[in-house]
């Protein structure tokens, strides 16, 4: 790339992003792009991975296809990218009104970055939609969900190489925060990739102190968690991993007056999650309760401490979860609460995503009923919702695992060996997470370790082991949560700038 | 209480054991079956029809379960009814949480949720120009609604400036609350929603909390107060050109059938069923089913060509004497009555 070209990124930069530089990493993946290059890059979280597609949209003549796991942060992206002024952005997933639908899929040529959910691409009307554009650059965010190997694989992403295939052999730019060798290595595999070129950066944060502290039960942990939530200066987010419980200690901290406190789950309308996460970005709520569903598509830069309730089932997820802490680059805690019974729970979750034996069982009678018809995708939903006993996720498990298999008669024992293939990762990684919170060492140097880098140097406040200066994190305004009083006049007024 | 409970035993009440809980759950969804929709005129409960459209099955279950544990319901077969024990908790709970007055699904259930959308996206922008400011996150992220109201700018700034369109905008609305207030109705239930510039609004949950309400009980109060506005609106556009504009929808959605609709075209050029039947070569029992349907969905319809007014107040007697929506229990009771009339009469009772 010529001298020129590179001075026309930082302009594009500036121009449409309101940047001055890049971060660490952007601008050689850019450029990677750029050149018609596959790309593989594992960037941590909050370092900026879409402006490593949203610009090259401005180069590239096509239009960017992003597929994206998360629908809440694909909706997010959207969003940011409208308010910044770029209009030519859409989501296509299962959101979207079927009314909505049918308009971006007749304006689809308009579009310059279109984002889609990996089941939306197993529609053969969106293909073939898709067929019709020209596509510059093929993106695969947590191209991790390819692996097996990886603590979240979706079997959505093993059709991605042969979508890529359909859409015009584009280029591909393959994203994720975290990937081990073995995970990289199928991520080029499936996507046909072998010759892509590799960008890795570190995943070390060095203003975020890692903390673990121990409880001796549910009651204990419960009480240090308000105990700190009083004393730490905010904004903070705490995980949880059950809605209810993210809604009951929203409820508690109000009550405390430590807040204001709100939780945000999978289970809220869109206009409540935008309301929440708006309140959260100006300051007006002080805690978010959540479940894992939130922070990914939050800018927010001053997040000053994250607690987990229960501790992630995989490590991968704690150091994504965590990296949302201290975007600014200034001081910032994470906690991990842990007691002995919360292993109980995580081993349940695991369990619980994954059919048991009885199911599998039970689901051949059905299909025996239904004279072996394969599922359709579009019919998952609707076949789910007459069905008792299966989660959601074991259901879609069942109906895709079958409607892809060649030999039908050797569904059940293949069904079972997957499971119990997945069981053992999942378990592995759990365990994985459960030495690290037992770790008796530098938890930092655990951590990186895990990613298979070393500590560079000494930090202060590094974790708990090397020592924590916890007084540094504490409040010390001691703000104390205003009750709101109703005004409507006042209120009306200020919205419309009457006063 | 989860104020869904006093909600649910008062429909178990109304259908008197003729329906089942099913019926009830998609009433207050709004499922728009010709079996929910009779259910809805027959039974007079015209004002819950799709008033909780978010409504989950597992927390309709939930509240069932609860009411069938406490012996509040009995549930027999494929019938559900209302205890003793039941009817004075629904009683006493209404007493203190009126089912709100204004509520009224059947009129509104197109309407109400538009009308919130394309509000509320218009005043964030409103706010957003009073301070210089053109980039925002839109609370409303639906396309079509974006669409809608990028549209309605375009059209209102021939009229206005953005100064004149903050101006009066702000001064329908300070009205409208105003007189809402002076009927005793709380603007805060809506103001504090509404979103401006780096100032998102509250939550249903948040007002529900800061009023110490159960969050069912809010959710039914605000949507009757959005109902009471679109009411108003209506009924005052003149007073209210801007916020009138608003409530109005393009396209009503029709309750009838398309079938029902072509029969409804020949009925008003004077065809009679027979004639009906013969040109569009369907049974007399279609024929006859799609009149019942324009009796349910259009309250200027007249049956009295179709069943004699003697006839039309007899049936009427019976099914209040005998508490009944069921066909039948009417006809043993009045045989000279045939099953078309008894339906017709049934689809037209007063509320
Ligand atoms: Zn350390």
């Amino acid at each position: 790339m010529t001298k020129g070209e590179t001075m026309d990124l930082e302009h594009i930069l500036f121009e449409k992003f309101s940047y001055t530089s890049f971060r660490t990493g952007q601008k050689e993946i850019i450029e990677s792009v750029l050149e018609g290059q596959d790309t593989l890059a594992l960037l941590p979280t909050g370092s900026g991975k879409s402006l490593c597609y949203q610009l090259p949209g401005y180069i590239l003549p096509g239009a960017v296809l992003i597929v994206s796991p998360l629908i809440s942060l694909m909706q997010d992206q959207v969003e940011q990218m409208k308010v910044r002024g770029e209009k030519r952005a859409v989501a296509l997933n299962s959101f979207l009104s079927p009314e909505e639908k049918s308009f971006v899929l007749k304006n689809l040529h308009f579009f310059k970055f279109i984002y889609i959910s990996p089941e939306m691409l197993q529609s053969e009307l969106i293909i073939r939609k898709l067929q019709e554009i020209e596509i510059s650059l093929f993106v695969i965010d947590e191209a991790h969900c390819i692996s097996q190997w990886g603590y979240d694989f979706r079997p959505d992403y093993l059709e991605l190489g042969k979508i890529r295939k359909l859409a015009g052999n584009p280029p591909i730019l393959a994203l994720t925060a975290t990937a081990g060798e073995e995970v990289r290595r199928d991520i080029k595999k499936y996507l046909y990739m072998e010759e892509a070129k590799e960008y890795i950066y570190s995943t070390d944060r060095h203003n975020i102190a890692v903390s673990v502290i121990h409880a001796a039960n549910y009651a204990e942990k419960r009480e240090q968690l308000f105990d700190l939530v009083g004393r730490l200066e905010g904004p903070g987010i705490l995980y949880f991993s059950s809605k209810k419980l993210a809604d009951e200690t929203a409820a508690e901290i109000n009550r405390r007056f430590l807040g204001p406190a709100a939780s945000y789950h999978a289970d809220l309308d869109p206009e409540m999650r935008i309301l929440l996460q708006q309140q959260f970005l100006y300051d007006e709520l002080k805690i978010m309760c959540a479940t894992s569903a939130f922070g990914m598509g939050i800018n927010k830069e001053n997040i000053r401490y994250i607690i987990h309730f229960h501790p992630p089932l995989t490590v991968e997820a704690y150091v994504q979860e965590i990296g949302r802490a201290g975007r600014d680059g200034k001081k910032s805690l994470a906690i991990l609460l842990f007691s002995e019974d919360d292993l109980f729970l995580q081993q349940q979750l695991i369990a619980g995503e994954l059919p048991t034996e009885q199911q599998i069982d039970a689901f051949c009678k059905w299909l025996e009923k239904n004279q072996f018809k394969p599922v359709e995708w579009d019919r998952i939903e609707e076949t789910y919702s007459g069905m008792g006993g299966y989660s959601e996720v074991q259901w879609r498990l069942l109906c895709k695992f079958y409607t892809k298999m060649h030999n039908r008669s050797s569904f059940p024992q293949a069904m079972k060996k997957f499971v119990d293939q997945r069981l053992q990762i999942k378990n592995k990684k759990l365990n994985e997470m459960i030495s690290f919170i037992h770790h008796q060492g530098c938890k930092r140097e655990k951590l990186l370790r895990f990613f298979n880098e070393e500590k560079e140097q000494p930090i202060e406040n590094c974790c708990d082991y090397c020592g924590i200066d916890f007084s540094f994190y504490e409040d010390r305004n001691h703000a104390v949560q205003n009750k709101v009083s109703f005004q409507w006049k006042k209120r009306l007024g200020e919205i419309f700038k009457r006063m | 209480m989860n104020y869904l409970i006093p909600v649910l035993l008062y429909c178990v009440e109304r259908f008197h054991k003729e329906r089942s809980m099913s019926a009830v759950y998609y009433l207050l969804k709004g499922k728009k079956s010709a079996q929910t929709i009779q259910d809805a005129v027959w039974y007079g409960m015209k004002k819950l029809f799709s008033v909780y459209p978010g409504l989950s099955r597992e927390d309709f279950q939930k509240a069932v379960a609860l009411a069938e544990q406490k012996k509040w319901i009995t549930i027999t077969g494929q019938v559900a009814g209302i205890t003793e024990a039941g009817r004075k908790v629904s009683a006493d709970l209404f007493n203190r949480y009126p089912l709100p007055g204004h509520l009224d699904g059947w009129t509104y259930h197109d309407t109400d949720n538009l009308f919130w959308q394309r509000l509320s996206l218009i005043v964030q922008t409103i706010s957003n120009w009073a301070n210089d400011e053109t980039r925002f996150f839109p609370v409303q992220r639906d396309y079509l609604i974006q669409n809608w109201v990028k549209n309605w700018f375009r059209k209102i700034r021939l009229k206005y400036t953005k100064q004149q369109l903050a101006d009066a905008f702000y001064e329908e609305l300070y009205r409208l609350f105003a007189e809402m207030e002076s009927e005793e109705l709380d603007p805060n239930i809506i103001v504090y929603r509404l979103t401006g510039h780096k100032k998102p609004g509250l939550t249903p949950v948040q007002i529900a909390n800061l009023y110490a309400w159960d969050y069912v009980y809010y959710y039914f109060l605000f949507r009757s107060y959005i109902h009471f506005i679109i009411r108003k609106l209506r009924l005052e556009k003149q007073q209210y050109p801007l916020l009138y504009s608003l409530a109005r929808i393009e396209h009503p959605r029709h309750f009838l059938t398309k079938s029902g609709m072509k029969t409804y075209q020949y009925l008003k050029m004077g065809y009679s069923i027979e004639k009906i039947s013969r040109l569009r070569k369907l049974k007399r029992n279609t024929i006859e089913d799609h009149i019942v349907e324009i009796a349910i969905t259009d309250p200027n319809f007249s049956i009295d060509p179709y069943v004699l007014p003697e006839l039309q107040q007899k049936i009427n007697q019976t099914a209040y004497r005998l508490k009944t929506r069921k066909l039948k229990k009417i006809k043993e009771a009045l045989p000279e009555a045939d099953y078309f009339s008894i339906r017709l009469v049934l689809s037209k009772m007063e509320q």
